[in-house]
């Protein structure tokens, strides 16, 4: 029996579920189909507002792809590798020796992984991976054997060769095409590209002469290639950026000394990977890594770090637009199916059945929404993609390519799904808790919001922006150190938009309600375009939004930007910098390129008439955790010329051997004047002295200045990557960069100006905003489609109403004009409040924006922007009018009239 | 409310022959077990002897049973009752709007009782108050005062979705305005009050009754694709197909022509008194009331005996 029971019991829950799919199918799955207009519009939004946060996703994906394929490229068939303390000359010989000496490890092959430029009379310079590798060892790159070519040069190339002399170098046929290198050396009359061999059994082929005409940029000057050999297997290697040379010859070219970058390790056969793992890391100490051979270098991270941050304020931004969106839209379809609900509740729907339908009709919506959105994502990760592969190449010599998987699109439907959902439940829950009775009999149609209602909200979003602006100032006082600080300042500017965002959706029906009575007695359009406009304030206020979005999201972005560059400017201008900056690149003012000055190009800049001091400034990074790398400086000449969070502005303190640290640094470690920082250098973890912290953003706040006699006591010396030159009285440096340049010092020597620099590091600086701004466009048509949306589903709405203008004579063309009003009143509030409360927007991300950048900024208002995108997103709200204007115009009086 | 179990076992034999109306169990698990003399499964109008279960068991064992009933509702458990038994009481019932400042009393202390298979016409002017006593005896409205019993239970008290499943079970609507889902076909329309109460393939009883309502070969069709009557024809197949004790009309002529009328009326009544349900109909039509076994005057919200049958 009570076998029997279950079995019955469970044929009724399955019997249940059945019937409720089917239900689902029939209530909520088919209005999608039968309004496909309305169904097309909610996907548009959703996707519109979805792709912002799939292209960070893919952004996201593509790096950690494109740095994990490099890796695993360059590592071929070793299992693990071990990273020094310092990206760059991180592994002594005697490290490398005791690798070889575990037990398990098969081979131990040490590499130079220099990141430089190559470049050619006939092309652009190109970043380039410099690999410096031995053939006493297996390469790890996945090559069949040594290169005949390289194993001769291994030995023939003694290490002491001048920067004039050749160095034997494998290049990819590839890098030869792209720089354009093709005629002016041998590749055409030798057959290495297209034999074979060399893909296949690792020997170059027989052109000794590919690389004619390119030069190579390395810490000795600039090296021609007119010996290098072209190798067919480098193609498959980081898109053919790869030279290959020989290990010393590496070590001489980028300032190695006897170091190496890092070691590919071969296991035993049948070793456990694990364990070699644990015996290594105990082997080489806890200052060097032992990762996986295909860990990308920990220098990739640099990039993320510093863009993915504000691509994911972006995102969230974006994705709460989207759902704003859709909650609008699932609330317009509801609002039109108010009537069926009921009916559904007398016929004895439960209110969980009532709340399905909408929720489905969500889910679905954001499902393709969200692939849309994918898609979408894509078109805006390009550019994003770009920009951080600038970065990246420059650090790690790795491209960002974008990188899309099926995967995607399942993360893009589940996000959709999520949004659809989220904007959905409060329509359903409301569709389930309204009055049977009222909406059977029409009695229970929905009020507007009282004017004192909205005011009341209004005012208490300002306040609340208010309360939210001071949590962002306390949020980054005193350079964030405390832990919670980032955490009260982030979540204070989520919370400055939020409310933002709600006042504006409360004082657009307050500015409607009050034009009305302003226009009594005025255009009967107007009137009525207001009135319409006024007693929907929820619509009215999602339309605003959209609208004021896109012209504050300009208004920060380009405020920002200003703010940047009047920080930079002040940078470059005060504490003695102002003057001329030379280095081998124009980029080189950082972390950056092995092509570094040599030591007598200082001796030989400070001898150029008009020069007073040259102050060489060292950089080096340490660590080899990707994101927990420290930038340490040094420099000849060291000034106390940025604030002091905490700790003593003493010079002579800090010659003594204290040191200064970033404000993230200080914060992740919980670092304070007086005590200590431990850092990763080649001979153990060093203890440093702590002077105090302070306003550093270099590699976004994660540094330590050191006296330039701890950075050679503790690195070795160092070659400087930028020198600042200072000019003598009278010798403007506009003069001396002048006579700098025609000194000849050095090849390829880049000197320029303050100003110069000022607009290089303005355009990097705006490089990084790139996402901003692809935010801002994507918002003008995120505000396009939530005016045309919004306003097409009130028109379905509405029929009945216009149905009855028509009968007692507006004309079609006054319909036109009618929604076509609307449009424009609604775009112009939506504008005046982007920029009204813009201010506090730019004033919220002023105040966050040293915990995303590190650098802290003048507050600085662009309202020339406003000229372009206020016009810009009145012009989308009207455009947005016009279908469903068309669609008034063309009703069908009789049939919206009669219908019930 | 007194039992008779006594006359339980040869009454429960003869619903199936004389069409018996039979009321579902909805007391509480107490009730149930103290009035359950006799438990047979009833299905499609076919009392299945074998599955009678009579007062030897155990209340326990009856409450077991009760319960897996429960979850079977289209094997719908039933009751053998005496006949005169009420579907539907209402205690001085009281209901007021309020629009604006001014205060409507749609319904003022309105007793009522609707029993078994009893053919009830409501009367009175526009905005007396006849669609909220439906809507109140329905559950649509909750009342301000007073007290509703449907089948035996309180539904005043219950739940939203207690009330829900108490209308699918006992209830049938049937609107002015038809109140078909636009989206939906004819059959589909008919068969969503089972689809709502669990039914996995509800399409055969909704064709049958689309059959019956002489609708045969229109189920695909959607409700613009169909004139008033067969609208109204399709609404009150609907009402009828989860077999309620209880069909609430509200004007369910009003939007039609008199030819068109009086069919549907035909239609409503001789459907009603074959499934024994009761029906309560608000009607402005005095030809309709006088199919009506007693027909009610509601005025400003008071309930009294019409003459209207005798006119």
């Amino acid at each position: 029996m009570n076998a029997r029971t279950s079995g019955a019991r469970r044929t009724s829950r399955q019997n249940r579920i059945t019937a409720s799919a089917k239900t689902l199918r029939i209530l909520g799955l088919r209005h999608l189909r039968r309004h496909k207009l309305r169904s097309l519009l909610a996907v548009a939004a959703l996707g519109a507002g979805t792709s912002l946060a799939m292209s960070v996703l893919i952004v996201t994906q593509s790096v950690s792809a494109s740095m994990t394929s490099f890796g695993t490229e360059i590592a071929g068939g070793a299992q693990l590798k071990v990273i020094g303390s310092t990206p760059e000359g991180g592994i002594s010989q005697h490290l490398l020796t005791a690798i070889r000496d575990t037990k398990g490890v098969r081979s131990a092959t040490g590499v130079v992984q220099a990141v430089t430029i190559v470049q050619s009379r006939n092309a652009r310079p190109a970043v380039t991976i410099a690999l410096g590798v031995s053939c006493s060892e297996s390469l790890p790159i996945g090559l069949r054997g040594c290169p005949t070519s390289l194993k001769s040069a291994s030995t023939a190339l003694p290490s002491q060769a001048s920067a004039a002399q050749m160095p034997v170098a494998l290049v990819a046929p590839k890098l030869l095409e792209r720089m354009a290198a093709v005629g002016t050396g041998g590749r055409a009359n030798g057959n290495a590209g297209t034999n074979g061999n060399a893909g296949t059994n690792g020997n170059a082929g027989a052109n000794g002469n590919a690389g004619a005409g390119m030069q190579l940029r390395t810490d000795v000057g600039l090296v021609p290639l007119t010996g290098a050999r072209e190798l067919n297997a480098l193609n498959g290697i980081d898109d053919g950026r790869l030279i290959i040379l020989p290990l010393k010859t590496a070590q001489r070219l980028f300032d190695r000394g006897h170091s190496m970058d890092a070691v590919y390790v071969t296991a035993d056969a049948g070793a456990s990977i694990p364990k070699l793992q644990a015996r290594l890391r105990s082997a080489v100490g806890g200052w060097n890594g032992v990762v996986p051979s295909g860990t990308p270098p920990p220098e990739t991270s640099i990039a993320s770090n510093a863009i993915i941050p504000m691509l994911l304020v972006v995102a969230v931004l974006a994705s709460g637009i989207a759902a704003v969106l859709v909650y609008n839209i699932v609330s317009l379809s509801l609002e039109e199916r108010r009537k069926e609900n009921a009916i559904l509740a007398a016929l004895g729907a439960a209110p969980t059945t009532i709340m399905m339908g909408p929720l489905a009709e969500g889910a679905v919506l954001g499902a393709a929404g969200g692939i849309v959105g994918s898609a979408g994502g894509w078109l805006i990760a390009k550019p994003v993609a770009s920009t951080l592969s600038t970065f990246t190449k420059t650090l790690a010599g790795a491209p960002v390519l974008i990188h899309i998987t099926p995967a995607t699109f399942v993360a893009g439907a589940t996000i959709g799904v999520g949004l659809g959902v989220l904007a959905a439940v409060r329509p359903a829950l409301r569709a389930a808790r309204a009055g049977i009775a009222g909406e059977l009999s029409r009695r229970d149609r929905r009020s507007a919001s009282s004017p004192l209602a909205l005011a009341s909200r209004a005012t208490a979003s300002l306040v609340l922006t208010g309360i939210a602006l001071t949590g962002c100032w306390f949020g980054q006082r005193h350079g964030a150190l405390h832990s919670w600080q980032p955490a009260l300042a982030e979540s204070s500017f989520f919370v400055t938009v939020i409310s933002v965002v709600i006042a504006t959706a409360s004082i657009a029906p307050l500015i409607m309600i009050g034009a009305r009575r302003l226009a009594r007695g005025g255009r009967t359009l107007t009137g009525l375009a207001l009135s319409n406009l006024a007693r929907e304030p929820g619509r009215t206020g999602v339309m605003a939004i959209a609208v004021a979005a896109s012209v504050g999201t300009a208004f920060i972005t380009a405020s920002f930007n200003q703010s940047v560059h009047a920080g930079l400017s002040a940078s470059l201008s005060g504490g003695g910098s102002q003057g001329v900056f030379v280095a081998t690149t124009a980029r080189n003012s950082s972390v950056t390129v092995d092509a570094k000055l040599p030591a007598h190009v200082i001796q030989r800049l400070a001898r150029v008439p008009g020069v007073a001091t040259a102050n060489a400034q060292v950089t080096i990074l340490a660590g080899h955790i990707a994101g927990r790398l420290v930038e340490v400086e040094a420099s000849t000449r060291p000034v106390m010329d940025l604030q002091l969070y905490a700790g003593h502005e003493s010079l002579a303190r800090f010659n003594r051997g204290y040191v200064l640290v970033g404000p993230a640094l200080a914060r992740r470690l919980n670092l304070s004047a007086g005590g200590h920082l431990r850092i990763d250098t080649p001979h153990g973890y060093a203890y440093l002295p702590i002077q105090g912290v302070w306003a550093d953003g270099t590699l976004v706040g994660e540094n330590v200045t050191v006296p330039m006699s701890t950075m050679t006591r503790l690195w070795g010396p160092q070659l400087p990557a930028v020198v600042a030159v200072a000019p003598r009285p009278g010798v403007s440096p506009a003069v001396l960069a002048r006579r700098i340049k025609a000194a000849h010092i050095y090849p390829g020597l880049q000197v320029l100006t303050a100003s110069q620099v000022l607009r290089l590091a303005s355009s990097i600086a705006a490089g990084q905003l790139a996402p901003f701004w692809t935010l801002q466009h994507a918002l003008l048509l995120v505000a396009f489609v939530a005016v045309l949306t919004t306003l097409l589903l009130v028109g379905v709405e509405r029929d009945r109403e216009m149905a009855m203008l028509s009968a007692i004579g507006l004309s079609p063309a006054g319909m036109v004009r009618l929604v076509i009003s609307e449009a424009a009143i609604l775009g112009l509030a939506g504008a005046a409040l982007g920029v009204a409360l813009g201010f506090p927007g730019v004033i919220a991300l002023n105040e966050i924006a040293p915990i995303f950048i590190g650098f802290s900024n003048p507050l600085r208002f662009d309202l020339a922007t406003l000229a372009i995108y206020v016009p810009l997103a009145i012009a989308a709200s009207v455009t947005a009018a016009v279908l469903p204007a068309w669609r008034a115009m063309r009703l069908d009086v009789i049939k919206a009239i009669d219908y019930e | 409310m007194s039992f008779n179990t006594e006359f339980l076992a040869p009454d429960i034999l003869t619903v199936p022959e004389r069409g018996s109306p039979a009321l579902t169990a909805k007391h509480s698990t107490v009730s149930v077990c103290s009035l359950t003399a006799v438990l047979c499964d009833v299905r499609e109008q076919e009392i299945e002897i074998e599955q009678c279960r009579t007062r030897e068991l155990s209340c326990e064992r009856r409450l077991t049973y009760w319960r897996h009933y429960e979850r079977k509702p289209h094997r719908t458990v039933r009751l053998a009752f005496e006949s005169t038994l009420s579907v539907l009481e209402l205690h001085s019932v009281s209901k007021r709007f309020h629009r604006g400042e001014e205060t409507i009393t749609a319904l003022d202390s309105a007793q009522l009782t609707v029993r078994a298979g009893e053919l009830i016409a409501l009367l009175g002017p526009s905005g007396s108050g006849k669609s909220t006593l439906l809507h109140v005896a329905g559950g649509l409205e909750t009342p301000d005062e007073g007290r509703v019993i449907l089948a035996g239970e309180d539904i005043t008290r219950l739940n939203a979705g207690q009330l829900a499943r108490s209308r699918r079970r006992h209830i049938g609507f049937v609107f002015q305005f038809f109140q078909l889902l636009p989206a939906l076909t004819a059959v589909e329309n008919v068969e969503l009050p089972l689809l709502l109460d669990g039914e996995r393939r509800p399409r055969r009883a909704a064709a049958r009754l689309l059959e019956r309502t002489g609708l045969g070969g229109r189920e695909d069709r959607f409700p613009g694709e169909l004139s008033g009557g067969e609208m109204q024809r399709v609404a009150i197949a609907r009402a009828l197909v989860a077999n309620p004790q209880l069909i609430l009309a509200d004007e369910p002529t009003g939007n039609l022509d008199s030819a068109t009328g009086a069919v549907i009326m035909d239609m409503l009544t001789e459907q009603v008194r074959d499934t024994g349900a009761a029906l309560v109909l608000a009607t402005h039509d005095p030809s309709a009331a006088r199919r009506a076994d007693r027909a009610l005057l509601l005025r400003d919200g008071a309930l009294s005996a019409s003459a209207a049958l005798d006119a």
